[in-house]
């Protein structure tokens, strides 16, 4: 054992850079597996364990301040079934106005609560930039600093209301209950007209027991509502499961392509090791010692790599984890677990143990002449046809030897030119889903207006207009180029107990509607609607059905002239007209304006609250915050993945360098200038990085029609044609080009190295 | 070909230790001497593969010391052609494409290149195994491939390392009577050799090396031919 010892820690020694190499091949690895599974198992359970850890609120009850005192509530805390409490805090609504912006206040106002500190027993904050109010005149306000228009030291204006400056952002695993807090002195200045009460349950497993655990805490006493977890988990889940699909194929492309980059530089290790287990033998070790020698020199690397990635792919996950739910405002509960991890890296080791194995067992096997010759590349016939071809082309000399380098290992070549492929498929499908998710982002009417219209609730001027008065207002106004009003309303299908939203638009809304139809068209007329796809699998309807609506005591029959892409299953979209008792005036009918290309949605939105003073126009401002994430996470695999193939190459061309020092050093002697070997080195792996960019961009396109149809099968949802076919030919070039590009950066090291090869040296050695 | 004063020192070894020689135009000369006197380490001066510590290594009026990587390149395409022990022939490419690799280098277009390499390959007697891969050449063979590859550019000075080192006897006695045939024809061939009938035979001039120092330089009538 100790020969083994020895003749392993002399190999390590020996091949410094082999060492490294597979270390790091193990490392980045070993830290996307872990990455990608990491994030896969957070992903599966990101609302629950961000629940947990927050100790998120079962349900928070509002109270009225003038049904109920502070004592009374409290002493639900106590009741049966309540597991822990919190409050009651005192909250006041504040109202609207212009000034404190979109993405703060809801329709009418912001419910701000006074609380002391953001931990306590139920509903624990996460503070994410700033710190907590600590004195009068300080709003925490819910979310990140990225997540709307204001940032830290802004203030709130709210009218009649002292004004609060924003120190701080705090994340909650509830979504229900305030929107900000301010310290428990302040609200009281606030004129606190409500009371909120959080709570967690012995059962609250679904909606029916957070009512009855609700019903038998609050005992009777008054309450104006409760908002329950599960509505959140479900809105989450809804918004989360879109991304799966997503993480899942990229997480399995990475580990696709660490499966070939291990294989391709463990064996590639072993095999270039061939002279050397020659001798070896020759001085008498043992097939089995050969083999044990072998397995502990790469070992010895592959465990080091092993950790290092092991703590960089727990610590990138726990990264991306947190991002993922501060994107969807939940606290942060980090990245896989312990056990994971271990599990990941031991894969990664039996996968390294495996590639250096088989053919180190082989050499093991082989006489010893034979494993010595073994070590050399002239082995006769490999691609000698076409080595032959391209000497005799009109190739500039380092071109056709470059050219004709790879067809001497096949088995190398397949492997890196797999990983090659893989890498310019992660890119193309990721450049696609890139353009597939802002355009989901941006499908709904929202996504193409520019400014919305409503009534000023505190305006000083009447907003009494009809329809068509808001319309003529609208036309009037410089920059309008389309307009539109819209309003839900409930409908029910006769026979069945569930209530639709039906979307009915009036106006110029064909600009609005954008491309998401999965099959049929867009409405364009009375008499026809429009279904969500979901809507119509989920009751075996088609494009072309007739469907019956309900609204109040009238009854319309409708065609189906198309379906849209979306999971939920209880939207409609039509014609205003098409629904009887869908007019009215702007009070029951917010518009929507498209300004004409160069206006400016701001500059438009304060013109016209100038203009019409009954009247409070918004510009919409487009929230990618959820496509920031994604986009984010196709960057960072295509990057892990381009990485790992850019390292497959490097390890080629050192095996390749090393394996043809004589033919470099003969190539030199005879007049080829460094600058040459360079070239020639970088051509052999252009070549394949050329030919990766080929196969690669068709599989990239292919694999990214197949993951967003099947996410659409996945969410029931469908997908939209447009967002489906999202290549043109410029975005194919960009990955077309990145095999090339992975390679030739991969092969510029090593081929520099090649180079600086001392000839006398070398052909010393003979 | 003159080098002056040259010196080469490996850590704490002179492989060469002031030597000065000069090869005219036409010479043949043989540099003799035991293993580690210095022999190879001075053909690598003279090619440019190595760079002398001090003094300098001059080729057809070009110093050699003083040139950068590229321009040692460019300069044995042009100036060198070189003859080694084991052949050095690429595996992968057949004799005719071997020998053609020297002139496509400098820039000779393919047709033009393998035309010449067919007529050196003629000229050495072995045009008919010019599809051959140096696999399945006999020593001898392989080594007139090796001369062929160092004549395609028309060196100004042949080196030839030990080149008939690895040549049974028979085969050896061609190599001896190509590189006389060669310096017959004004060819100027510089050997480093242990094969003392390799000398005799080929040399106008013996140089024999001790530690790194030219020990003895004679010059001498060839023996004639057997």
């Amino acid at each position: 054992m100790s020969a083994v010892w020895a003749a392993s820690r002399a190999g390590v020694r020996r091949r410094r850079l082999q060492a490294v190499s597979i270390g790091v091949v193990v490392a980045l690895s070993t830290a996307t597996l872990v990455f990608g599974l990491g994030l896969l198992a957070a992903s599966n359970s990101l609302f629950d364990d961000a629940f947990a850890k927050a100790r998120g609120a079962h349900a928070t009850v509002t109270f009225d301040t003038g049904k109920t005192t502070a004592g009374q509530v409290a002493a639900t805390a106590h009741a049966s079934g309540v597991a822990a409490a919190a409050g009651p805090f005192q909250a006041a609504f504040l109202p609207r106005s212009p000034g404190m912006g979109p993405g703060v206040v809801g329709e009418d106002g912001i419910l701000i609560a006074g609380r002391a500190e953001p931990g306590g027993a139920v509903d624990r904050l996460t503070i994410t930039s700033g710190r907590w109010a600590r004195a009068p005149g300080e709003v925490v306000l819910r979310g990140g600093d990225a997540a709307g228009p204001r940032r830290l030291g802004d203030n709130l204006a709210p009218p009649g209301s002292p004004v609060l400056k924003i120190v701080g952002f705090a994340t909650s695993a509830t979504d229900g209950g305030p929107r900000g807090w301010v310290t428990p002195a302040q609200i009281a200045a606030l004129r606190p007209s409500r009371l909120l009460m959080a709570y967690r349950f012995a059962r609250a497993g679904d909606a029916s027991q957070v009512k009855a655990s609700v019903a038998a805490a609050t005992a009777g006493l008054p309450m104006e509502g409760y908002d329950s977890y599960t509505a959140t988990r479900q809105s989450f889940e809804e918004n989360f499961n879109e991304l799966l699909p997503f993480v899942t194929v990229f997480g399995a492309l990475a580990m696709a392509v660490s499966v070939f980059l291990i294989g391709n530089v463990v064996s590639g290790a072993v095999v270039s090791g061939y002279r050397r287990i020659g001798v070896m033998k020759a001085l008498g070790f043992t097939p089995a010692q050969v083999t044990a020698v072998y397995l502990v020199m790469i070992m010895t690397s592959a465990l080091a790599g092993c950790a290092v990635g092991l703590v960089a792919g727990h610590l990138l996950a726990a990264r991306m984890t947190a991002t993922l739910a501060e994107g969807f405002e939940l606290p942060s509960a980090g990245g896989g677990g312990l056990a994971l991890d271990v599990a990941a890296g031991g894969c990664v080791l039996v996968l390294v143990v495996l590639a250096a194995l088989l053919p180190a067992m082989r050499a093991g096997r082989l006489p010893a002449v034979q494993a010595i010759s073994a070590g050399t590349v002239s082995r006769r016939g490999r691609g000698r046809r076409a080595q032959r071809w391209l000497a005799r082309t009109r190739l500039p000399v380092p071109a056709g030897l470059g050219l004709s380098l790879p067809v001497a290992r096949p088995a190398r070549t397949a492997l890196t030119l797999a990983g090659l492929c893989l890498g310019v498929l992660a890119v193309t499908m990721g450049l696609g889903l890139h353009q597939t998710v802002e355009k989901i982002l941006t499908a709904d009417t929202e996504g193409h207006t520019s400014v919305t219209v409503g009534v000023d609730p505190h305006g000083a001027g009447t907003a009494n207009l009809s329809e068509q008065q808001v319309y003529a207002l609208l036309r009037a106004q410089p920059g309008t180029a389309h307009a539109m009003s819209f309003q839900p309303m409930p409908v029910r299908i006769p026979g069945m107990s569930s209530t639709l939203s039906a979307e009915t638009y009036s106006g110029d809304y064909a600009a609005f509607l954008g491309d998401s139809i999965v099959r049929g068209r867009w409405f364009t007329g009375k008499g026809e609607v429009v279904t969500t796809e979901a809507f119509l699998r989920l009751n075996g309807m088609d494009v072309g059905d007739t469907l019956t609506l309900r609204t109040g005591d009238e009854q319309v029959k409708l065609r189906i002239v198309g379906s849209f892409a979306h999971s939920d299953t209880g939207r409609l979209m039509l014609d205003a007209a098409s629904l009887p008792g869908s007019a009215g005036g702007i009070e029951r009918r917010p518009f929507a304006v498209i300004v004409t290309p160069g206006t400016d949605p701001s500059a438009y939105a304060a013109s016209l609250d100038r203009a019409v003073p009954g009247l409070h126009a918004e510009a919409v401002e487009p929230d990618l915050g959820g496509g920031a994430i994604l986009n984010g996470l196709f960057l960072l695999f295509s990057l892990l993945i381009c990485g790992a193939a850019a390292l497959g190459v490097l390890n080629s061309v050192v095996l390749s360098t090393r394996e043809r020092s004589r033919d470099l050093g003969v190539l030199k002697a005879v007049g080829m200038t460094p600058r040459q070997v360079v070239l020639m080195m970088v051509t052999s792996m252009a070549a394949l990085g050329v030919v990766g960019g080929a196969i690669g961009v068709p599989l990239g396109v292919l694999a990214h029609h197949g993951v967003v149809v099947l996410t659409g099968e996945v969410l029931s949802s469908g997908m939209a044609t447009s967002w489906i076919h999202v290549y043109t030919w410029p975005l194919l070039v960009p990955p077309a080009c990145a095999g090339l590009l992975v390679a030739v950066l991969g092969a510029w090291l090593p081929a520099g190295w090649a180079a600086a090869t001392r000839t006398a040296a070398v052909l010393r050695s003979e | 070909m003159r080098l002056e004063a040259v010196r080469k020192v490996y850590g704490d070894v002179a492989a060469l230790d002031g030597v000065s020689l000069e090869v005219r135009g036409g010479d043949a000369v043989a540099v003799m001497g035991p293993s580690g006197s210095g022999k190879s380490t001075l053909l690598n001066m003279v090619a440019g593969l190595d760079k002398p510590t001090t003094g300098t290594v001059t080729v057809d009026g070009e110093d050699v010391g003083a040139k950068g990587e590229a321009a040692l390149a460019r300069f044995r395409r042009r100036r060198i052609g070189m003859v080694f022990q084991f052949f050095n022939l690429l595996d992968d490419l057949p004799a005719l494409e071997n020998v053609a690799l020297a002139g496509r280098l400098v820039g000779v277009p393919a047709r033009k290149a393998r035309a010449r390499a067919l007529e050196l390959l003629d000229e050495l007697g072995i045009a008919d195994r010019r599809a051959a891969y140096p696999a399945v050449l006999s020593g001898g063979e392989r080594q007139r491939v090796g001369v062929a590859r160092a004549l395609m550019n028309r060196p100004a000075l042949l080196l030839a390392d030990e080149p008939t080192g690895a040549l049974d006897s028979g085969t050896g006695e061609q190599v001896r009577d190509l590189l006389l045939d060669l310096n017959r024809k004004g060819q100027t061939v510089l050997l480093v050799t242990h094969d003392q009938a390799l000398a005799g035979r080929c040399a106008t001039r013996l140089v024999d090396f001790v530690d790194g120092r030219i020990v003895r330089e004679v010059a001498q009538a060839r023996e004639p031919v057997k």
